[in-house]
């Protein structure tokens, strides 16, 4: 399973995390982050299956 | 930051607010900008905003900073419920308890435009709504107006203003069907 930005989302686009002083650059984002926001069910993030 | 233009647009400025929401901040998981309006927020444990009816032309959102060397600015929702119940007690009372560890809220303005206050992309959720005030003054006899409710003003010390909706979150809180809010039917 791969996961990737819904298009016409990413350019510029920081996901922050308020408590944990983190943030994810959409564009940057590696799978591992992209699944991490499918999880929290982020809605710019979609599941593909290979 | 450098100083660059301001260009006036010229449409309509209505001042008030709509619509009150707000959250404990320890309940935002993620909260998502693009070209500096959120464009959207994740929670955690199914958390969403939750509306609060406050009267009409009752919200007021007021931003006052000052500063020289340094700047700070305390952002503050000053809000009037009408009517003790016993509801009406255990909403404040839970705007007490998220006083304690801060709590975030969405102002809907009299423009149509949604505000995020207590978060930015500067400080996060470090500086939230984290100060809170009450007043009930039950009146004397029925004709005195704007009494018998309940006045909630919470307020907070950041360096930052509150942060806009894009205009597809923003449409869907105005449209009342927005999925980071639990609407009162």
């Amino acid at each position: 399973m791969t996961y990737i930005v819904k298009s016409g989302k990413a350019k510029d686009t920081v996901v922050y995390f308020p408590n944990q002083r983190k943030k994810i650059i959409l564009e940057n984002a590696t799978q591992q982050e992209l699944k991490l926001l499918f999880d929290m069910k982020h809605p710019f993030i979609e599941e593909k299956k290979k | 930051m450098a100083i660059a233009n301001y260009a006036k647009t010229c449409t309509t400025n209505i001042p008030g607010n709509q619509n009150l929401f707000f959250l404990e901040v320890a309940s935002v998981a993620t909260v998502t900008v693009t070209a500096l309006e959120v464009a959207a927020i994740t929670f955690v444990a199914e958390a969403t905003f939750h509306e609060f009816d406050a009267d009409i032309d009752s919200i007021k959102l007021t931003m006052e900073g000052a500063g020289g060397s340094s700047f700070f600015q305390n952002n503050k929702i000053e809000s009037k419920f009408s009517k003790m119940t016993k509801t009406l007690v255990t909403a404040k009372q839970s705007l007490v308890n998220a006083a304690t560890c801060g709590a975030v809220a969405i102002v809907l303005d009299g423009n149509s435009q949604a505000w995020l206050v207590g978060w930015n992309g500067t400080e996060l959720g470090k500086r939230p709504l984290n100060k809170i005030t009450t007043n009930f003054d039950s009146g004397v006899k029925p004709s005195d107006e704007d009494t018998s409710a309940y006045t909630i003003t919470l307020e907070g010390e950041t360096g930052y203003d509150p942060v806009p909706f894009d205009t597809t979150t923003n449409a869907a809180i105005v449209a009342g069907t927005s999925a980071l809010i639990t609407w009162n039917s």
